[in-house]
């Protein structure tokens, strides 16, 4: 039987990011198919690892098959261990496993290093590598999105020097680092066209990479809606993510405070519930924006009940002012069945081209506009919900992988 | 009245300058030598006043004479004669042989340090052991004088020596009357006398105003001092000040403080920018370098290890974690052991973990032979070495060939020429003229002897990268390496290291060994 080790730079247990939860969602999904399949995610930094880990501890073992590496700290500029104890223990432990195929989900916390030495130790194992951001092209957090705050639509040695403030050769030297390691992979996955298309610009070959969506395992669609319903809805709009300023939070209170300024143009009342955040955490960051009443904090929320909660509304917004791969948000609510209003760039354009409404990203007058043509619409809801198709589910995922990397089920 | 010649020394300082001391009341002396059929004016003629003569009138002389000014002057077999007038004085051979001695020992101060002064100016050679140390022991043996009297007031503001033997110092100095004589100084290091650049009046000190009232303040009263020592220092390096009319004192004598080569060119910088006469202060950053190029290095190498580990002098100028890709590249082309000398003054944890990376990689070993800012010395390097930048080896992926030649040239050099890739940029003569003129960054490889004979004794320069450079041009210009161009297009500089940093703004250790490589050459 073929032996498959997913690797990501993360671990769902400790951490909820878009890639971890992916790769995890494979490893669950292969596992109960009975493959002979191990998962291997890491801490972020020392700091997880003082807290999850004691002296000399360097793995914890949350099954046989399922572990977190102990993450010692990982420059994302360098993408490499800076202690070279880390780098030989992280590929005993990755070689040890005797993969036929290693999957990465990311390369953080792993190093282009560890891949190198891996592919120099494997030359016959099958090495895949799902891209979930851009950290190979841009040094500033993998979001090509300025310091400045600007959306940056190509990188170069000498601009990225610019705005990072580094020399032009470091990135040089960086990008010559990663496109090597890139090339070691035998297959390389894009969960969206859009990364897909960025990488071929910055020098992967054309083809080269496959686009693979993420799976989602759901539920049936729902029901069709009841017009009373559909008019309930349509005034209900909603925000799952985290409160970091790319996600855009802002952008949206922003266009909540220019409509409760036009709240007597509405013909009904309005809601906007947002998930993933505090008012405190809110508050935090942009202590300047005071939210109008009917724009609520709902906090944390458990991740499996998601799309149970989207379908008590009618629009999500995903208002992100970063390019975005393909969000779990966007799965998740074609999971629901709930429409989305869109920023237009990036993967939040293209994957929500069909069944969303797209708004200028980072405008709050464009987002306002396109919250309010829709707001007690309940016939443009029900034309884009009957739009939605069902997300990938983990199934097809996994036989589109299987094509894609020549892996035999 | 006795208006007669009197003459008490007179010795050769090297086979053409003779040196006659002695007094005469007479005003106008109009010394002559006679050697044979030639008379020689004096080349350099000195006279004060003796305390011995109880009289502040200057009857006491010091003149030089150069017999190479006419043909067969310096014929040993001629006898010489000191003239003035009709009055004669033969110099005896064992009186040019022993006199030396014997005025450095019995000579009045004023005759003494009057032959000092000569010294300084450079009209005479500083003179070589023994007599040298007996020179100098009298110099320090002799009263010093305070900083400050009612003739005068001097500072002196820095005074530095590197390790190679460049030194620099700046001050001020302000006699009560004006004067036409100026300071000069010499150097004293391991007992030996070395002649100083010193510019007096360069340097505008405004802010020496609260003087005038006591001193001639003229406004330009800050000096500055260049010299280079023959030898590196091994003991205390000694600043003697010498005043005007001031011949029953040593002078002002000052420690100077040892500072590291950038430390003293930090100081040059700093000082030249402060003279306005920009001959004056090029002549000041010349004073701190060598008399001429180094001497080419020894061509006849030993037969070459092909096989041998291959020695890697390396620039690292990029970041310390990328010293692990620099490094796999030239292992992956060379295919041969590394041993990296690795110009860092210290090896931090990244650049240690770096080289430990690349060795796990690398399909032949890669060791750390050294680490310092220096390149090591020729000895025990028989095989081949590489000299680069990081971002050069970098750009070049790597590739650049180690095989030694059979009849070639010695060097290879990889000129990262921007110019060459022009249509009218390529003709070889023209790459290698830019070589030394553009100073474009470059690798170079060769046997390790040669490679690393500019670095057998201190160089001229802060950066190995100056020293390899002329060297590599003068092989050039014999014929004993190639220059290739190697596509410059897109090469990016590393700004990291020690060799990348600003002496003071805007002027980089490289720009200053440009500046120091230009004065060498001008001076050849």
């Amino acid at each position: 039987m073929t032996r498959i080790v997913i690797v990501s730079h993360s671990h769902p247990a400790l951490r909820y990011g878009g890639g971890e939860v992916a790769a995890y969602r494979q490893f669950q999904h292969l596992l109960a198919q009975g493959h002979d399949v191990y998962f291997v995610g890491s801490t972020i930094g020392p700091e997880d690892g003082a807290r999850f880990f004691g002296p000399g501890q360097r793995i914890l073992g949350f099954s046989d098959r399922d572990f977190c590496m102990r993450g010692m700290g990982m420059d994302s500029f360098s993408m490499e261990h800076p202690r070279l104890e880390d780098e030989d223990w992280t590929l005993d432990f990755l070689t040890a496993l005797r993969g036929d195929v290693y999957h990465f989900h990311h390369f953080w916390n792993i190093g282009a290093g560890t891949i190198r030495r891996l592919r120099g130790l494997l030359p016959d194992a099958r090495m895949i590598c799902t891209l979930h951001e851009l950290t190979a092209i841009c040094a500033n957090h993998g979001q090509m999105v300025k310091t400045s705050g600007e959306l940056c639509h190509a990188a170069s040695d000498v601009a990225c020097a610019a705005c990072m403030n580094r020399a032009p050769v470091d990135f040089a030297l960086r990008r010559a680092r990663m496109s090597e390691m890139l090339d070691l992979f035998d297959v390389l996955l894009s969960p969206s066209r859009f990364l897909a298309n960025r990488f071929e610009a910055w020098g992967v070959s054309e083809g080269r990479i496959a686009v693979i969506e993420n799976g989602l395992d759901h539920q049936a669609p729902p029901a069709l809606l009841d017009n009373d319903t559909l008019v309930t809805r349509s005034r209900r709009f909603a925000f799952f993510g985290q409160a970091t300023p790319t996600k855009g939070l802002d952008v949206l209170v922003r266009a909540a405070m220019l409509i409760d300024k036009r709240m007597g143009d509405l013909s009904a009342p309005i809601a906007l519930d947002v998930y993933g955040v505090t008012a405190e955490g809110f508050a935090a960051l942009w202590p300047q924006l005071k939210a109008p009443d009917w724009m609520r904090f709902r906090g944390r929320y458990r991740p499996q009940d998601c799309v149970s909660i989207m379908q008590g509304f009618g629009w999500i917004i995903i208002p992100s002012v970063w390019w975005e791969n393909s969000p779990v948000v966007i799965q998740e609510a074609r999971a629901a069945g709930t429409p989305m209003i869109a920023s237009d760039i990036g993967g939040m354009a293209e994957k929500t081209a069909d069944w969303g409404i797209q708004f200028r990203a980072g405008d709050p007058d464009a987002l306002a506009d396109a919250m309010q043509r829709v707001h007690d619409r309940p016939d443009i809801l029900a034309q884009h919900s009957a739009l939605i198709k069902e997300p990938l589910n983990l199934e097809g995922f996994d036989r589109e992988w299987r094509v894609a990397c020549g892996i035999s089920a | 009245m006795d208006l007669k010649l009197h003459l008490d020394f007179c010795f050769f300082v090297n086979a053409d300058l003779v040196v006659t001391a002695g007094w005469t009341p007479r005003p106008q002396t109009d010394l002559v030598l006679h050697a044979g059929n030639a008379s020689i004016p004096p080349r350099t003629m000195m006279r004060f006043a003796r305390r011995d003569l109880r009289t502040m009138v200057p009857q006491g002389f010091i003149a030089i004479f150069d017999l190479s000014q006419e043909p067969g002057a310096n014929d040993p077999s001629e006898e010489l004669f000191l003239a003035m007038g009709r009055d004669y004085q033969a110099l005896t051979r064992d009186r040019l042989a022993a006199d030396f001695a014997k005025m450095v020992e019995i000579g009045v101060d004023e005759t003494f340090f009057a032959y000092v002064r000569m010294i300084a100016s450079g009209a005479v050679p500083a003179p070589e052991k023994p007599v040298s140390h007996r020179v100098v022991s009298r110099i320090l043996a002799a009263p010093r004088l305070d900083k400050e009297s009612p003739d005068y007031v001097l500072s002196v503001d820095q005074g530095v020596v590197g390790a190679a033997g460049q030194g620099v110092c700046t001050g001020w100095y302000i006699p009560s009357i004006a004067s036409s004589e100026g300071l000069s100084a010499l150097v004293i290091s391991d007992r030996q006398l070395s002649p100083v650049q010193l510019m007096p009046g360069v340097m505008p000190r405004p802010d020496l105003q609260p003087f005038s009232d006591r001193y001639a303040f003229s406004g330009r009263d800050g000096w500055a001092a260049s010299f280079r020592l023959p030898t590196p220092p091994t003991t205390p390096v000694r600043l003697v000040l010498m005043l005007p009319g001031q011949l029953i004192h040593s002078g002002v004598v000052r420690a100077l403080d040892v500072a590291s080569s950038d430390q003293v060119a930090r100081v040059l910088v700093e000082t030249t920018q402060a003279v306005e006469d920009r001959l004056l202060a090029a002549r000041l950053h010349r004073g701190t370098l060598p008399p001429s190029k180094d001497p080419l290095p020894v061509l006849q190498v030993p037969p070459q290890v092909q096989d041998g580990p291959v020695l890697l002098i390396l620039d690292h100028d990029l970041t310390d974690m990328d010293l692990r890709d620099v490094l796999r590249r030239v292992a992956a082309v060379v295919e041969r052991p590394l041993q990296l000398h690795l110009l860092r003054a210290q090896l931090t944890e990244a650049l240690n973990e770096a080289v430990a990376g690349a060795s796990r990689e690398a399909g032949s070993p890669i060791q750390l032979a050294g680490c310092s800012l220096t390149p090591p010395t020729p000895q025990g390097h028989d095989g081949q070495a590489i000299f680069a930048r990081s971002s050069v080896l970098f750009h070049l992926e790597g590739g650049i060939a180690t095989e030694a030649t059979e009849d070639g040239p010695t060097l290879s050099i990889w000129a990262l020429d921007p110019m060459a890739n022009l249509p009218g940029g390529a003709d070889p003569a023209a790459v290698a003229r830019r070589f030394l003129t553009d100073r474009p960054p470059f690798a170079v490889q060769g046997p390790a002897r040669v490679l690393l004979s500019p670095f057998a004794h201190p160089t001229a320069f802060l950066t190995p990268e100056a020293a390899l450079r002329q060297t590599a041009a003068a092989m050039l210009a014999t014929r004993d390496a190639r220059i290739l161009a190697a596509p410059a297009q897109g090469f990016l500089a590393g700004n990291r290291g020690p060799f990348c940093q600003n002496l003071i703004e805007g002027i980089s250790w490289h720009d200053f060994d440009g500046h120091s490589a230009r004065l060498i050459s001008e001076a050849a």
